[in-house]
């Protein structure tokens, strides 16, 4: 495989993770979205990294990834305050200031 | 080894006494947590008094991926002010609502260790950290008041469009670092020196990356979060999230256009001219029609950062410069305004900070609405206060170095920009009350408000003094 199949895959998990996060309406599963369109960035990097052979890129990935999961515990506690407010996922429901 | 960690003393600093403030705030009682803030003031300054630079120094850390100088160095001055003012503003608002807890404080302190190093950042990924400390701060700060649906509404619309933002920004950066092999910025100048932007990968990686930084700075058209976000978050903490993430943002813009991207001027020039246009005119244009008070500060906030593109489309040193004073000069004026504006109680049926709340104020809290005026007519740029000076640098740097059209959009934008401020001084001082409205204001936030309306008239009476510093510490 050469540098331009992991780039194409790359692009296409972004792909899927931008459209499902301006499609979706679940909070849920636009967080996921958000996720998938990050692990496509740390393909792109490894590969770049692996293709360059220096090993900026591989560093760089544990930061993405550390700052991933630093992310989802925010996220998710947001959530589930607004879950006890109003049970609802839905991103459209979130209207109370008319925007 | 020593000048790695000279280079991040102040973070050191920072991050040594947020964990003090963690203990702090489990030794303090229930009903002492402010003292965790005022612990935080204490600290910040401590922190600040450290870390002034003696005589223009770089001291480059961890192989040139950082540095701390004294453009670093003016911006933490910038992020202390915010903070000390947001802190004092905040404690009778917290109190009130029943959600004076010490993390507020924590975490607005750990966000300014983020920022911090999102300035002094000369490599991609310091940058990216300290963003993300910056960014995940301010989506729980903006969540702050879990009982509140519309504080929950503003974190999540707050952290769905910021990961997705920063998702944005990751992308083009890793098609950046597959192009020049290097995430630090100097070597991101060479190898655009030496092969130019042809590549079609390089441009839509900067464009990304651009578009991703333009989103933390609410610049249009990556705006369509930060009305609501502002208006749905706790008062005190949207003082604060207008101002000290905004300045950390510009300031990493600004080294980022300043080192990476000096070789390709003309490129990033245009880009950021559009946006400063786009930002100017529709935030001011949108704040117009607003109702709520909070909601069109939350416009003029965008319209703010378009004013301060000008400063980096500019490019010369008189730009960058004016973007710290500017920034210092915004944080006085808007907490201030934001500190009023928490403390409004309308006893009848329509929100608290509705236009119509405003009205009679004059006459019963003379000193509250004389601040009020005092803020905004600064925001709208009336010549003896502050906002005036910060304007009158930019707008100058903008013709020093040629692009005088940039200069007079701005101008005319600060024009329409006056009607929406006048028009809570008329309805203050003009128009008789038709609520009951109350204005709770207790000795941490008259202090607050009185500190800021000080400094405003202060720097616009003497701003050659505080330039002149701002020049000594960015050269």
């Amino acid at each position: 495989m050469t540098l331009q199949h992991y780039l194409a895959l790359s692009a296409i998990i972004f792909s899927i993770g931008m459209t499902g996060v301006l499609v979706r309406r679940n909070l849920i599963v636009m967080f996921m979205s958000v996720e998938l369109m990050l692990n496509a960035v740390n393909i792109n990097l490894a590969a770049f990294s692996k293709y360059l052979n220096a090993l900026g890129g591989q560093v760089f990935i544990v930061f993405i990834m550390a700052v991933a999961a630093a992310e989802a515990a925010v996220g998710l506690a947001l959530i589930i305050a607004l879950f006890k407010n109003r049970p609802t996922v839905n991103a459209d429901e979130l209207n109370t200031m008319n925007g | 080894m020593v000048e790695n960690l000279v280079s991040i003393m102040p973070e050191l600093l920072m991050t040594i006494f947020g964990l003090i403030l963690i203990v702090i705030d489990v030794i303090a009682g229930k009903n002492s947590k402010s003292g965790v803030g005022y612990f935080g003031i204490f600290f910040i300054i401590v922190a600040l008094l450290a870390s002034i630079p003696v005589g223009g120094f770089k001291i480059f850390g961890f192989g040139g991926t950082l540095v701390w100088d004294m453009y670093s160095f003016a911006f933490f001055f910038v992020f202390a002010i915010a903070y000390i003012l947001s802190t004092l503003g905040s404690v009778d608002y917290l109190r009130e609502r029943g959600i004076l807890k010490g993390e507020f404080y924590t975490i607005m302190f750990f966000s300014i260790i983020g920022m911090m190093f999102m300035v002094s950042a000369t490599d991609l990924s310091v940058l990216y950290a300290g963003m993300e400390t910056m960014a995940i701060s301010m989506y729980i700060l903006a969540g702050f008041e879990k009982g509140n649906l519309k504080s929950n509404e503003s974190g999540l619309k707050y952290f769905i469009i910021g990961a997705f933002s920063s998702a944005i920004f990751l992308f083009g950066l890793s098609y950046i670092y597959g192009y020049t092999g290097s995430t630090k910025y100097v070597d991101i100048a060479n190898m655009i020196q030496a092969n130019g932007l042809n590549n079609f990968n390089i441009k839509l990686g900067m464009v990304m990356m651009l578009a991703g930084l333009a989103f933390k700075i609410s610049a249009v058209p990556f705006h369509m979060w930060a009305p609501d976000v502002y208006t749905g978050a706790p008062t005190p903490a949207t003082g604060f999230m207008t101002v000290a993430p905004k300045a950390a943002a510009m300031g990493a813009i600004v080294r980022f256009v300043w080192i990476a991207l000096e070789p390709a001027a003309a490129q990033w020039q245009l880009f950021f001219s559009i946006l400063a246009v786009l930002t100017m005119t529709y935030g001011n244009l949108v704040a117009l029609a607003q109702n709520n008070v909070k909601r069109m500060l939350a416009y003029s906030a965008i319209s703010h950062a378009g004013y301060m593109l000008i400063g980096v489309v500019s490019a010369n040193e008189l730009g960058y410069q004016s973007i710290a004073l500017y920034t210092m000069i915004y944080g006085f004026m808007n907490i201030g305004a934001f500190t009023i504006i928490s403390l409004l109680k309308n006893n009848g049926v329509i929100e608290n900070e509705r236009i119509e709340s405003f009205a009679g104020l004059g006459k019963k809290y003379p000193v509250v609405s004389l601040a009020m005026l005092i803020f905004m007519f600064s925001l709208a740029g009336i010549p003896p206060l502050a906002g005036f000076m910060g304007k009158f640098y930019i707008f100058t740097a903008a013709v020093k170095s040629g692009i005088i059209w940039l200069a007079i959009i701005g101008v005319i934008n600060s024009v329409i920009a006056c009607y929406y401020y006048m028009r809570v001084t008329i309805f203050m001082y003009f128009k008789e009350s038709e609520y009951d409205v109350d204005v709770n204001m207790k000795p941490a936030s008259f202090i607050a408000s009185m500190i800021a309306a000080l400094f405003v008239i202060i720097i616009g009476v003497f701003p050659s003094f505080f330039m002149d510093l701002v020049k000594y510490m960015i050269v």
